[in-house]
């Protein structure tokens, strides 16, 4: 149904026509050119910095950390080798926390974008305000994760919060909400997908956008029902914007901490308690910042490897048009 | 070169060289006045008070100029103080003191030893107690200074419905269970208790730090060893389970609920820091009868302290002596009583409570008195590298003895112990 050898609006494509020598031939320009080099380089120095001093030398320097044994206070620091590294993946602590972490995106990542998805297919059609109920889903994308936390930190109150109020008034019993560690993280996962669902649909629906309506009216004409053109139409025309919420989402539940430190912090005896988490008191309650680092870097390569693998199979079966 | 010329140049000499000497002169009042950085932990309507008693300590001192910026809480405070010794920008004087770090802080070797400030007129008129958490290795780290004790809030309009006496209020740990009995009560019977007897705030660590030391427990021995596993603290924490499951006057997991409960009148007594006396006073206004009394004796009072200290940072010999100049005027006599009546911490210096302000402030905050009254019971242990390890485990005792009444509490207490043992013979190793 899609014409495949007509392909060339991907990402490796941007950049075909460009002569694939400007940076090694830069030496031998004309000196106006030269002078464009030069400029054009100072004009990105001043992130090339930024990055270079806040995230790149960071990185080797923590790499280099989590070797030693230190509290990054005293001066007196020791070189342990893969010490921390073996400690690890020997302690109970970083397994549950990985488990947890799982629990977690199993949890979110899914229902989040099968409702950013339905969402966005029916807040694609016109309707009266429809504008409005785009802004209301989404708002909870752009208000502060803390605050947002602490008010459904009240909500979910087990003596006092509004949530086992309604409860009681429909006469079903009271929750235990974060307070139990069977309900703690389906409760974590409830505020998450509340609060990240307008992301999925924003996204969702710039790439519904993006699908020619030709392709809808072609199908009109072949005769496909609203399944057919979900199913052969736009399911797969979404591919790439699916995949980009995917890849997008696991790296960014990865690194949930704020609401676990504001509504938690990691309990009921560490059922929330996230591979972030648990790196954080390492750092900074129990100062075992080389432990902390070794930490930081298993989730490095977790995700690394996990990112590669979503290429790999993205290869495979995403198609950009 | 004319003469014009030259007299025109004579004078821009003279305007030249007026301009350096104005210049070299400012340059030399500004040396002689001396910059200082003081990072405290004060949120809320506390801050604004120390604030205050810094510039009136400036207007006394003009050549000391003290630049005051809160950091967040105490453990914000750690953190940023962790990233200035690693970044080599710390202030001179900080409030230090509260759960963890004083030791790792200590380690990094930028503290000043305040052993050498304190005269013997400050050891006679402070409660040698106080300077446990802040002792480490046998050297004064940090002079307590915004000190609180948990103390026992009641409500005494409910103590009244119920028929007891608040004047009366319980005194060891069966008294408290039958109050607290008679206290937790079904009112709208719709078969869910809707006031609770007894609860204890969310800082969990520190209150079960005051149920140890009330069986005679401790968390150290002098060996330096935990001592989690003795029988006094896992009958401790076996009285804290029995709240919950036997005696049932106490909710189990919702401790962040407790201030809320408190104020709303949903709770009789509650064990929180003197700290949250002010808050819930104005929080309650006259719904109803709100008093302070002492926490409960066990085998023996045992009250732990909390808050914080000051430390100084070591700099420059002229620095040093203004963040120490500042350090002595904050915590001497009138600095104590000043920020005790302003804050509602507590006013620890036996001079402070003699003078004459104190007594006529005391006369009208009867709870302000009785926290500081209960100052004489406190307890310390000295501070340990472990300290961290502790307060999270024995968060993490809690919760599983709350949500399990079957929780075996002897195992729980000896793991915690042997934890704790570990991270202490790691720190020694080092």
């Amino acid at each position: 149904m899609i014409d495949k050898r007509e392909a060339p609006a991907g990402a490796s494509g941007l950049f075909a026509n460009e002569p694939a020598s400007a940076f090694k031939s830069a030496p031998s320009l004309h000196p106006r050119n030269r002078r464009d080099f030069v400029a054009g380089y100072a004009f990105v120095l001043p992130s090339l910095v930024l990055i270079l001093v806040f995230t790149f030398v960071p990185t080797l320097y923590g790499f280099a950390v989590s070797f030693t044994r230190w509290d990054m206070l005293s001066a007196r620091w020791t070189f342990v080798g893969l010490g921390n590294y073996s400690a690890l993946l020997q302690s109970r602590e970083l397994w549950h926390s990985l488990l947890v972490t799982a629990y977690y995106l199993v949890g979110t990542i899914p229902v989040t974008m099968a409702l950013g998805l339905a969402l966005a297919l029916a807040l694609n059609r016109k309707f009266r305000g429809r504008a409005f109920f785009r802004l209301a889903f989404y708002s909870p994308v752009v208000a502060s994760t803390v605050a947002v936390a602490v008010v459904w930190l009240w909500m979910y109150d087990p003596l006092s919060g509004i949530l086992n109020y309604f409860l009681l008034q429909l006469g079903f019993p009271p929750q235990k909400w974060l307070t139990s560690p069977a309900t703690a993280m389906p409760s974590l996962i409830l505020m998450d997908v509340w609060k990240h669902v307008g992301y999925d649909m924003v996204i969702f629906l710039a790439g519904l956008q993006g699908i020619p309506h030709q392709l809808y009216e072609a199908m009109d004409v072949d005769g496909g029902g609203r399944w057919a053109k979900f199913r052969h139409v736009t399911w797969p025309l979404l591919a790439p914007t699916t995949f980009f919420i995917l890849v997008i989402s696991i790296i960014n539940r990865f690194k949930v901490f704020a609401t676990i430190h504001t509504m938690t912090k990691g309990g009921p005896v560490d059922s929330t308690e996230v591979i972030v988490y648990f790196l954080y008191q390492q750092a900074f309650q129990h100062f075992k910042i080389g432990y902390a680092f070794a930490i930081a870097y298993i989730l490095f390569v977790i995700i690394f490897v996990l990112t590669l693998a979503q290429w790999k199979i993205g290869k495979a079966s995403v198609h950009y048009q | 070169m004319d003469s014009f010329s030259h007299a025109l140049l004579g004078k821009k000499l003279l305007a030249v060289a007026g301009c350096a000497f104005l210049f070299f002169a400012s340059v030399v009042t500004v040396t002689a006045q001396v910059t200082i950085d003081f990072w405290h932990a004060m949120e809320g309507p506390k801050g604004p008070v120390l604030k205050e008693m810094v510039n009136d300590f400036m207007k006394q001192n003009p050549k000391i100029k003290v630049n005051v910026s809160l950091q967040g809480g105490y453990t914000d405070m750690v953190r940023k103080v962790q990233a200035g010794i690693a970044a080599n920008a710390l202030p001179d004087l900080a409030m230090l003191g509260q759960r963890h770090g004083i030791p790792q802080i200590s380690d990094s070797g930028r503290l000043l030893m305040l052993d050498s400030i304190l005269t013997a007129e400050d050891r006679k008129d402070i409660n040698p107690q106080l300077f446990g958490r802040y002792t480490y290795q046998g050297r004064l780290m940090a002079m307590p200074f915004a000190v609180s004790v948990p103390v026992l809030h009641i409500n005494a309009t409910r103590f009244k419905e119920a028929g007891l006496n608040p004047d009366k209020p319980p005194m060891t740990w069966d008294e408290l269970v039958s109050y607290a009995k008679k206290l937790t009560r079904d009112v709208d019977g719709d078969g869910r208790i809707d006031q609770w007897g007894f609860h204890v705030h969310s800082d969990v660590a520190w209150q079960a730090y005051a149920f140890i030391y009330q069986n005679g427990g401790t968390l150290y021995g002098p060996d330096g060893q935990a001592r989690l596993d003795s029988p006094e603290a896992v009958q401790a924490m076996q009285f804290w389970s029995d709240l919950v499951h036997k005696h049932k006057v106490m909710p189990a997991m919702a401790h962040e609920s407790g201030s809320k409960l408190f104020t709303a009148g949903g709770l009789a007594m509650f064990q929180r820091s003197s700290a949250f006396i002010e808050g819930a006073a104005k929080q309650i206004g006259n719904r109803f009868d709100y008093r302070v009394v002492y926490l409960p004796k066990g085998k023996v009072y045992g009250v732990p302290d909390g808050g914080g200290g000051l430390g100084v940072f070591k700099s420059t010999p002229e620095r040093e002596r203004a963040a120490v100049a500042l350090l002595k005027w904050l915590t001497d006599t009138k600095g104590i009583a000043r920020f005790g009546r302003e804050t509602g911490y507590i006013v620890f210096r036996k001079s402070s409570l003699g003078l004459e302000e104190m007594k006529s402030f005391f006369a009208g905050s009867p709870r302000d008195l009785v926290a500081s009254r209960e100052m004489e019971h406190v307890r310390s242990n000295p501070v340990n590298h472990a300290d961290g390890v502790v307060w999270d485990g024995l968060g993490n005792v809690v919760e599983k003895i709350e949500l399990d009444a079957k929780e075996n509490i002897p195992a729980l207490m000896k793991e915690l112990n042997s934890k704790v043992n570990k991270e202490i013979a790691e720190a020694r190793g080092k």
